[in-house]
């Protein structure tokens, strides 16, 4: 249902990773030759081009390349410590944060490079939105938690501003909840309501990629559902990329997924494909639970 | 959607079910109880030791209080008087015409002066009906028409006889110690008659003052002629003495009836009552000339002045009429900078019902004691002025009273013959809620007004104990201490945790955390015998430097901007405060060595005189300046440390969260990390503010302690704690300063108990609205 739009068949690397980066070395960024493309019809939104990231001395993400298409879902998947949040950090520059961390390589975000001194990063990371492990609404009202990202770029308009939060709400499947508590302490709400809220924060400030880092690990079934859903009207709007631990909800809702290990990049192609005729041993042991 | 199916997996194929296996072993379980018991022991000793910690802490603060209030109580007990049986005396043949009545200062034995009779009665342990000692005669012929007693210390009588002459009776009262008890002796000591008026008349009223050299006489005889008398006796080198008198005749002064004289105890002044309610105030310090200084209306209804007396110090005249009014007077600047003075009634208290007869002062305070034809008596303060004791023993008219020397007790003697004493309690008779925290009308002063001192040179003093100078001063120390403190260790917070690189940060964390451990009377020394004469030698460089500083930070930080980016970009951000280090450096510098150009261009050449002219500010060199940068150095660090704290542990994924909505850091801390960081920096206000009211090393050494009431800048202080430390090796124990300065403490204590409550529930709403967690 996910994957009639494409072709199957059409590529998937089984690329050693440090061939591919080798390759790299040589191209033009902005050439649509892609190396490791899993959609055909899937216009690439974000490139990782032989990344490599340090945190001090030790080195996390080895040679990663990928192309992350727009409009779907890309999931990450990988045992602990394998590098998927690290990756996902980086595509926002949240990493920019820690001390010691350096990169090589590139991630371009519609063939614009992000590490660009020139780059102003907020503008980045207003068009590349993210949701956190652990739901992190500010200690302020939900109407403030989700008019937040408007108000930082200048927006005063009360009206707009509601329509906003009111859009924001409805987009992360909220709305109908909290829509008579808007000016309560957003700190009231359930674990799953928090997390749909923090989506609606992001969503508020339009983003066109929204990083997911394990969005549903802190939640019940249920809301882990409610979330899912969310997945599938969100592609609509924009690319989203997201973590998880959970290999039945990377099958459920991604169309694409990487699995990386020991902060390489294994296997990267469609969710059909990787799960049920993964390329490489690794890939198989750990989708069936032989490690990991 | 293909996905593997997942089998199901025993999470522990091989665990024994429960039970099996232990229970087949007795020692096992008998060990496991046991191990159980230990566990439940261990878990009660220690809850048992961790509640009696917090009980005793609490117990030990709840004792503090406890001592303070018990302390601090005994100030505000009114005081109370218990009535000594009344003793009737011998009867006399005849009514007397004059009365006087005195006391030891160990109230065990009572004199009563009648005419020319003098009897002696003993008071102490249940003897006291019995008089063993037996009245006699002081004179034979029994003439005696006036009496008189000097003011001050000691017993000096003087007797007026009917033929006009004055003399001299000194009673004293002398101590023997055998087998562990007191004995009393009274002596007697008659000396020299003097005449009292060139014309032998009967004396009607006598004022009477004696030193060892000279004696002043007031004397009111029957033809209505008031003369005054001085003699001076003048030692000769040979051995001989020999005595110059000066009798005036004060007559064509004093229009009216003379009812009443009274001499101060120095004999420079001269009060004179009338029939019409007037006093004439004479000024007798030039002996040959006394001079009528001042008449006042001192009864406005015209009544007869009935009874005078000069409280100790002899400033403060009180005055009793014929209708029970009591006022006191005393000299109060007309205008200020001139030394004309008028009397002014100053202080009225509540009025006799009857006609005042007499008024004994004390010899310790400013208290009186008046007593009406009634037979009512009245303890007064002038100071607090207030009425602290009415009693009425309803046994008739008293003639005569006398406060005991102690001041703890009063004999007095009515007209039917009856010899009352009572024990007075009155230890703090100057301290009242309106002394302590009102303007005071104090004696030599132009105005009510708020003044603490507790003490001077002279034992005459009036004691100020107004605490209001004090909270006064440990506001101004405290809000200029915070004024400069919280910002400097708020913003510093702010800085070293968002914006700082992190090396830095590690290391001026603890850097200005050791600050904290910095002695403060190490840092009061250094403020008040370094700082302030530099500050006092360099002011105009100083208020230079706070003129330049911002443009210059300003300038710099706009310089920086216009460097072209590939230069900024290889700046590390968080190194630009390292950046701004030269340029404070240099305006430092700068203003201190163009010190004199900065005198000469902000103050027209000299600061002080300026600052006298065109502000009206006096320089003083221990100021506020001065304690609000030392009290501010010893408090920035505890408020930095907290308030870091606090906003270094605002979560992580809140700032990230911010941030990755795109909000810039200046952003994050203004709309996230400042909100959550309020309850954590509120606090750390708080502590900083309770350290500052409490402070005590500071301020005693950089304040000057002028307990003056005054918010400029460059003026000094004195607050609270400073006090009690100024002042403590001075109080005697159990006495008025001793327990005030207990009050101070309570004081303090109440004011940061109220801060810690406040800002603890403060607190407790921020966080609930704010936390997260």
């Amino acid at each position: 249902m996910l994957d009639q739009q494409y072709d199957l068949k059409s590529s998937v690397s089984t690329l050693p990773p440090a061939v591919s980066s080798l390759e790299m070395e040589s191209m033009d960024y902005s050439d649509s030759a892609l190396p490791l493309q899993p959609g055909a019809s899937g216009k690439p939104k974000l490139r990782v081009h032989g990344f490599n990231f340090y945190y001090g001395p030790v080195q996390s993400l080895f040679n990663i390349d990928m192309d992350i298409p727009e409009h779907q879902v890309t999931a990450f998947i990988g045992p602990s410590g394998c590098g998927k949040s690290t990756l996902l950090r980086c595509m926002n520059r949240l990493n920019d944060l820690i001390e010691g961390a350096r990169h090589e390589g590139n991630i371009l975000i519609d063939n614009m490079d992000i590490f660009n001194p020139m780059i102003d990063i907020t503008d980045l990371r207003k068009r590349v939105g993210m949701v956190f492990q652990k739901s992190n609404p500010f200690p302020k009202s939900i109407h403030e938690n989700v008019a937040y990202g408007p108000r930082l770029q200048g927006l005063k308009n009360r009206a707009v501003l509601d329509e906003i939060v009111e859009r924001s709400l409805r987009g992360a499947g909220l709305w109908e909840e909290v829509k008579d508590r808007l000016h309560k302490s957003a700190l009231g709400l359930s674990g799953g309501q928090q997390q749909r809220l923090c989506i609606a924060r992001a969503l508020a400030v339009k983003p066109e990629v929204l990083l997911m880092d394990e969005p549903c690990s802190a939640l019940d079934p249920i809301a882990t559902g409610i979330i899912e859903e969310l997945l599938f009207s969100l592609k609509k709007e924009l690319t989203v990329v997201i973590v998880t631990h959970n290999m039945q909800q990377a099958a459920r809702v991604s169309d694409c997924t990487a699995f990386m290990y020991l902060g390489r990049l294994i296997e990267f192609g469609r969710t059909k494909q990787l799960f049920t005729n993964p390329s490489n041993k690794q890939t198989e042991d750990y989708i069936t639970g032989r490690f990991g | 959607m293909n996905v593997p199916p997942l089998t199901p997996v025993s999470v522990f194929p091989e665990e024994p079910s429960p039970g099996q296996g232990q229970a087949a072993t007795p020692t096992l379980v008998e060990r496991l109880l046991t191990r159980r018991q230990i566990r439940l022991l261990t878990d009660r000793i220690t809850h048992f030791i961790i509640k009696m910690g917090g009980i005793s802490i609490m117990l030990c603060i709840l004792g503090m209080c406890v001592f303070l209030v018990k302390e601090v109580i005994p100030l505000f007990l009114s005081p109370h008087a218990t009535p000594i049986e009344p003793i009737q005396l011998s009867p006399l043949d005849r009514p007397a015409a004059s009365t006087l009545v005195g006391i030891d200062e160990h109230q065990e034995l009572a004199y009563v002066l009648r005419d020319h009779v003098l009897e002696f009665v003993f008071l102490g342990e249940g003897t006291a009906a019995l008089s063993k000692v037996p009245s006699r005669g002081l004179l034979p012929d029994g003439t005696v028409t006036a009496l008189a007693r000097a003011l001050g210390k000691g017993h000096s009588l003087a007797l007026g006889t009917g033929d006009g002459r004055l003399i001299p009776v000194t009673i004293e009262f002398t101590q023997d110690f055998h087998d562990e008890a007191r004995s009393i002796a009274p002596s007697v000591r008659v000396g020299t008659p003097i005449a009292a008026a060139p014309t032998p008349q009967p004396v009607t009223k006598l004022a009477y003052q004696s030193t060892d050299s000279e004696v002043r006489i007031a004397a009111l005889l029957q033809d209505q002629h008031l003369w005054l008398t001085s003699t001076r006796t003048v030692s000769r080198p040979d051995g001989t003495t020999a005595a110059s008198t000066v009798q005036i005749d004060l007559t064509p002064n004093v229009p009216g009836r003379v009812t009443a004289l009274t001499l101060a105890s120095r004999m420079e002044l001269l009060a004179v009552g009338t029939e019409d309610g007037k006093v004439y105030h004479f000024d007798l310090r030039d002996t040959a000339k006394p001079l009528l200084a001042e008449t006042t209306q001192a009864s406005e209804q015209g009544n007869t002045i009935t009874a005078m007396a000069y409280l100790m110090g002899d400033r403060s005249l009180v005055v009793g009429d014929a209708a029970g009014q009591v006022v006191v007077w005393m000299p109060v600047r007309e205008h200020p900078g001139t030394n004309q003075t008028r009397m002014t009634a100053v202080h009225r208290f509540a009025p006799h019902q009857s006609a005042v007869t007499d008024i004994t002062i004390s010899q310790r305070d400013k208290g009186f004691i008046t007593t009406d034809a009634e037979g009512g008596i009245r303890l007064h303060h002038s100071t607090s002025a207030q009425t602290l004791l009415t009693l009425s023993p309803k046994l008739g008219s008293l003639r005569s009273a006398y406060f005991s020397p102690k001041a703890d007790g009063l004999v007095s003697v009515s007209e039917n013959n009856h010899l009352l004493q009572f024990h007075i309690a009155n230890p703090y008779p100057e301290i009242t809620l309106a002394t302590l925290f009102a303007p005071v009308m104090y004696e030599g002063y132009e105005r009510p007004e708020l003044v603490w001192q507790s003490s001077s040179g002279s034992d005459d003093f009036e004691a100020k104990f107004s605490l209001t100078p004090l909270i006064f001063g440990t506001i101004k120390g405290t809000f200029y201490a915070i004024l400069l403190a919280v910002p400097l260790a708020v913003l510093a917070a702010i800085y070293t945790s968002m914006f700082m690189h992190p090396d830095y940060r590690a290391k001026i964390k603890p850097t200005i955390e050791i600050m904290a451990a910095l002695p403060t009377v190490v840092l009061g020394f250094l403020a008040g015998l370094w700082f302030a004469p530099v500050l006092e030698r360099n002011f105009p460089a100083m208020t230079g430097m706070v003129l330049v500083a911002p443009f210059a930070v300003a300038a710099s930080a706009g310089l920086f901007l216009l460097l072209p980016a590939s230069i900024r970009h290889r700046i590390r951000p968080g190194v630009e405060a390292l950046l701004m280090m030269p340029v404070i450096i240099a305006v430092v510098w700068g203003c201190l060595a163009t010190n004199a150009w900065w005198e000469s261009f902000l103050f027209n050449g000299h600061y002080k005189p300026w600052l006298q002219t065109h502000l009206g500010l006096n320089y003083d060199q221990r100021n506020a300046i001065v304690v609000g940068i030392a009290m501010g150095f010893a408090i920035i660090p505890i408020i930095y440390s907290i308030s870091e704290e606090a906003l270094t542990n605002v979560p992580k994924n809140l700032i990230a969260g911010s941030l990755a909505l795109g909000a810039t850091r200046w952003q994050t801390l203004m709309y996230l990390v400042l909100i959550s960081a309020s309850p954590g920096i509120f606090s750390a206000l708080m502590i900083g503010l309770g350290r500052a009211v409490g402070e005590t090393m500071i301020v005693l050494m950089a304040t000057g302690n002028t307990p003056i009431m005054d918010w400029s800048v460059l003026n000094g202080f004195r607050t609270l704690s400073a006090n009690i430390a100024v002042e403590i090796p001075e109080a005697p124990h159990g006495g008025t300063l001793y327990r005030t300065l207990f009050l101070a403490g309570l004081l303090l204590f109440i004011a940061t108990f109220l801060l810690n409550t406040v800002a603890e529930l403060v607190r407790q709403r921020l966080r609930k609205k704010y936390s997260q967690f």
